[in-house]
């Protein structure tokens, strides 16, 4: 029932030369080329450094002599087999979560459905900083629940959260929300007719769910699988603050970038390259998925919601709450440390409003800067991300299409404060200077978030029949129209809840933030940073101010929410 | 399309009016150098940083300190290095001497006044001394109740029937405090004993992580910077800080001049200021620190510099060996696993 794609045609040279002759008038080739210099110059221009230094030994020459590294030296083979282990397992353990509970929200009537959605668009983000701090606040071997279930006599299966079972579970938490999203969508464009037509030759249900409905998401499941793996294989902090030494390769990348004792670039930049190939491995993965999976819209027919019988209804709802619920204990922790005195980085059991009192003292234009500096990059990451993964899903462009689609990533996978490096070094002189401006933080955050705008649009367009825009031109649709009448209003829903969950990002970006940013441009991010970067800081101050942040996106996310319902769906 | 048009009509406007505006209003990038102002590149938090700025205010209200905070010292000295061509800071505070020793390019030598009252001096006045760091051994007295078996020396921690399980260490090669700790062993006792060291400890990724556990009882024994051990004693921990009978080590916080500084007059005055009498006196009440100078007694809470026995480091070794020391440490881990 499911149309795939034709395969090539016979007779190539001729059809081969009449495209290319076509194809140099095609406005998106020019487009790709334009995407393309803007990679250039933001992604490679800068991180070219990186490159070098990985391939130059330490007396100047050439060498290959650190990559050897990577497969003798298990100061690298550790880490490097710790990193994909727990990336994998991270991205399962969140599919495993995410599927299930986008499969119930997409197709069945359930109460309270906007809020639930909301809820799982803000729970993308986690409070920056402070997200996994909260996690050893209750569950470390000092902490809230473990010392309580101590004294309650309760056995608990873990002693403490730290080490590599506590980055998974972070991790899981931190990500399922991201895939969630994408397989929401999934579901929801499957084309009912599709699953009629399978009901009408005697399908059951379940064998028509688990045969036409899963496969036809499995796009979404392996761009949100690869999404959130990648941000675990990338992230730095979590492993820094709960893996209690477990070795994994962001942090090896990170103290031979910046240790304060001793560094050694070359080493890091190796490291970085290893990171930046696993991650096109995964990709092609990725796009293999993608490409060869059938397609499931073919007409623009709306899922209809079904009811659930009481029974399933009650442990729907009961597994759908407690996930939010912990996926919001990070949140509740921070909210809840804020009105609380701290004394020289400990929590002391005093209510107090003094943290806000001290955050409100100061400027609040941090919270304006916030919202201007993510808002202009977020507009930039959807003009670029729509063009972007137009070329990469449609125009099957022999060289820059996979360029795009791998340059798009590099800074998905580079930890934020050595990609900042990078910006330094290329845009601290001429022709260009960026330094210490406010455009620096606009063009690293619409840089950072562009792979995860682009790879929510690529998803949406992939569910798309080709089909459906060549009937459209085949009746005398220009393609500028065909785009605007098919494409823009399909992939709507993909723009916008990728351009939320990349303004989310971006508002909450801080590693990069803190290397790049000058006075007066401080951002929300920094002054939590500020107040949490020594053990012995104002950790309050940094709360109340991740209570503000979150309120300050949250409210408009909410009413945002409410006023596009009938739109996006 | 026409929304698209206007769109991306809109977007252009914005970017280019940013962009026109952020460039000429290039705020802290070109520093006016007109002695009037500095860019202050910061890697202590607030509770160390603000109390002194605010005693500097008062004392030299013509200069506008801009302070820009870096996660750690590496990470400032990274941003340093990369602005090097077009320096946009002009001070770089906080982190110990010979970090400051080791990024000699970067900074500017100078002659300061108060320099000669500090007990510490840079014969190059690379660095300038503002405070002192003690390390302490930490022990959490609810994991690690027994009080005998508690450590007295470095000597006690290696001693077969050691009691207090594994010792959190941040490796040296990313934190300077476990690098200071890692020479006052070696000069101390020798490379055996780091061997029979890394066979008890726990490596971590930070001194940040080697603090935090023994705060939070996942270790029984760690290491801790005096400073911050007794401000969490005063904040309930049930933390007990032991100087080592056989030898403390230290570290020597610092500030330097960044090369090329826009401001480098007021920079001088700045520094200058932090060594000075006054400024030291802050940090001692206020911020809890020991004194750079020999004329401000220590802070309430820490004993007196003449009680301890502090480890003699051949400084010349340390900054100049550093590579060789670190590859044996590794040697030393490995062969204890």
């Amino acid at each position: 029932m499911t149309v795939t794609e034709a395969p090539p045609r016979p007779g190539r040279t001729a059809a081969v030369k009449a495209a290319r002759s076509r194809s140099w008038r095609d406005p998106w080739r020019l487009a790709a080329l334009f995407a393309l210099l803007i990679l250039l110059i933001f992604i490679v221009y800068p991180q070219l450094w990186i490159v070098r230094s990985a391939f130059t030994s330490d007396d100047g020459a050439f060498t290959l002599a650190r990559f050897v590294a990577f497969v003798g030296d298990d100061t690298f083979t550790t880490p490097l087999v710790h990193s994909v282990v727990v990336s994998v397992a991270v991205g399962i353990g969140a599919a495993l979560i995410a599927v299930p509970f986008a499969f119930v929200m997409a197709r069945y009537r359930i109460p309270g459905r906007e809020g639930i959605l909301t809820m799982l668009t803000m729970a993308t983000t986690s409070p920056p900083f402070l997200g996994a701090y909260a996690w050893l606040l209750l569950l470390g071997s000092g902490g809230i629940i473990t010392k309580g279930a101590k004294e309650a006599g309760i056995p608990l299966p873990f002693d403490t959260i730290l080490g590599v079972g506590g980055i998974i579970w972070v991790g899981v938490w931190f990500t399922f929300a991201l895939i969630f999203l994408m397989v929401y969508d999934a579901f929801r464009a499957v084309d009912p007719a599709l699953e009629e037509a399978a009901a009408s030759v005697g399908s059951r249900p379940l064998r028509t769910h688990w045969k036409l409905t899963l496969p036809l998401a499995v796009p979404a499941i392996a761009t949100g699988l690869y999404l959130a793996s990648m941000r675990i294989f990338a992230d730095f902090g979590t492993p820094m603050l709960i893996g209690g030494g477990f070795q994994m390769l962001p942090v090896v990348v990170y103290q031979n970038f910046l240790s304060e004792v001793q560094t050694s670039t070359g080493t890091a930049a190796a490291a970085s390259v290893m990171m930046v190939l696993v991650s096109a491995a995964a990709l092609v993965v990725q796009r293999r998925i993608v490409s060869r999976r059938s397609f499931a819209v073919t007409g623009s027919k709306v899922q209809p919601l079904r009811e659930l019988r009481p029974v399933p209804r009650a442990f729907v709802l009961a597994g759908i709450w407690i996930t939010l619920l912990i996926s919001f204990v990070p949140h509740i922790v921070v909210v809840g440390t804020s009105f609380l005195r701290w004394q020289s980085g400990i929590l002391q059991w005093e209510p107090t409003m003094e943290n806000y009192s001290t955050l409100l003292a100061d400027s609040l234009q941090p919270i304006v800067l916030s919202f201007v500096f993510a808002g202009i990059a977020c507009l930039l990451a959807l003009v670029m991300g729509v063009v972007v993964a137009y070329i990469v899903a449609r125009k099957k462009f022999r060289i820059s299409a996979p360029l795009l689609n791998n340059l798009v990533m590099v800074p998905y996978i580079l930890p934020g404060t050595v990609f900042a490096i990078g910006f330094i070094l290329a845009f601290n002189h001429l022709p260009v200077i960026l330094t210490g401006t406010a455009l620096i933080l606009v063009v690293a955050y619409f840089i950072r978030r562009l792979p995860y705008v682009m790879k929510s649009i690529e998803t949406a367009l992939g569910q798309v029949h080709p089909s459906l825009e060549e009937a459209a031109m085949s009746v005398g649709a220009a393609p500028r129209r065909s785009f605007r009448d098919i494409v823009i209003p399909i992939i709507r829903p993909a723009v916008i809840s990728g351009g939320t969950v990349g303004f989310l990002q971006m508002i909450t970006e801080l590693s990069a933030t803190v290397m790049l940013y000058a006075v007066p441009w401080v951002t929300m991010t920094v002054v939590i940073f500020t107040n949490a970067m020594q053990p012995g800081s104002p950790f309050g101050v940094a709360s109340a101010m991740t209570t503000v942040l979150m309120v300050s996106i949250y409210i408009p996310l909410y009413l945002l929410r409410r006023k596009y319902r009938t739109l996006s769906f | 399309m026409r929304y698209l048009k206007v769109l991306s009509v809109g977007l252009l406007a914005v970017s280019l009016s940013t962009c026109s505006g952020v460039l000429t209003n290039n705020a802290s990038g070109s520093g006016k150098g007109d002695g009037k102002s500095l860019t202050l590149y910061s890697v202590s938090g607030p509770e160390v940083t603000d109390p002194i700025l605010a005693e500097f205010k008062k004392s030299h209200p013509d200069i506008v300190v801009t302070k820009i905070a870096l996660p750690g010292t590496g990470e400032a000295f990274a941003r340093v290095r990369a602005e090097k061509d077009r320096p946009l800071g002009d001070v770089i505070w906080g982190g110990s001497s010979e970090i400051y020793s080791s990024n000699a390019d970067l900074l500017a030598a100078a002659e300061l006044p108060n320099d000669a009252a500090t007990a510490a001096k840079d014969p190059k006045h690379i660095w300038h001394a503002t405070d002192l760091l003690f390390q302490a051994i930490a022990v959490n007295t609810e994991k690690f109740p027994d009080e005998s078996k508690h450590p007295k020396t470095f000597e006690d921690l290696v001693r077969p029937g050691w009691a207090g399980g594994k010792i959190a260490f941040a490796t040296p090669k990313s934190s300077g405090t476990s690098y200071s700790l890692l020479t006052t062993m070696v000069t101390l006792h020798d490379w055996d004993y780091v061997t029979k060291f890394a066979a008890n400890a726990r490596m971590l990724d930070g001194s940040t992580a080697m603090f935090n556990l023994v705060k939070d009882g996942e270790v029984g024994t760690s290491f801790i910077n005096e400073d911050l051990g007794a401000k969490w004693v005063a904040a309930g921990v049930k933390l007990k800080l032991i100087y080592p009978a056989d030898g403390v080590s230290s570290q020597i916080g610092s500030a330097g001049i960044i090369k090329g500084a826009k401001n480098e007059a007021a920079a001088k005055t700045f520094v200058d200021f932090l060594m000075s009498k006054e400024a030291q006196q802050v940090m001692v009440d206020k911020v809890q620190r020991r004194s750079s100078r020999t004329d401000v007694t220590a802070p309430l809470g820490l004993p007196p510099v003449e009680q301890l026995k502090r480890a003699e480091i051949d400084e010349t070794w340390a900054a100049g060996d550093k590579d060789e020391i670190l590859d044996k440490f590794d040697a030393a881990v490995k062969s204890a696993r």
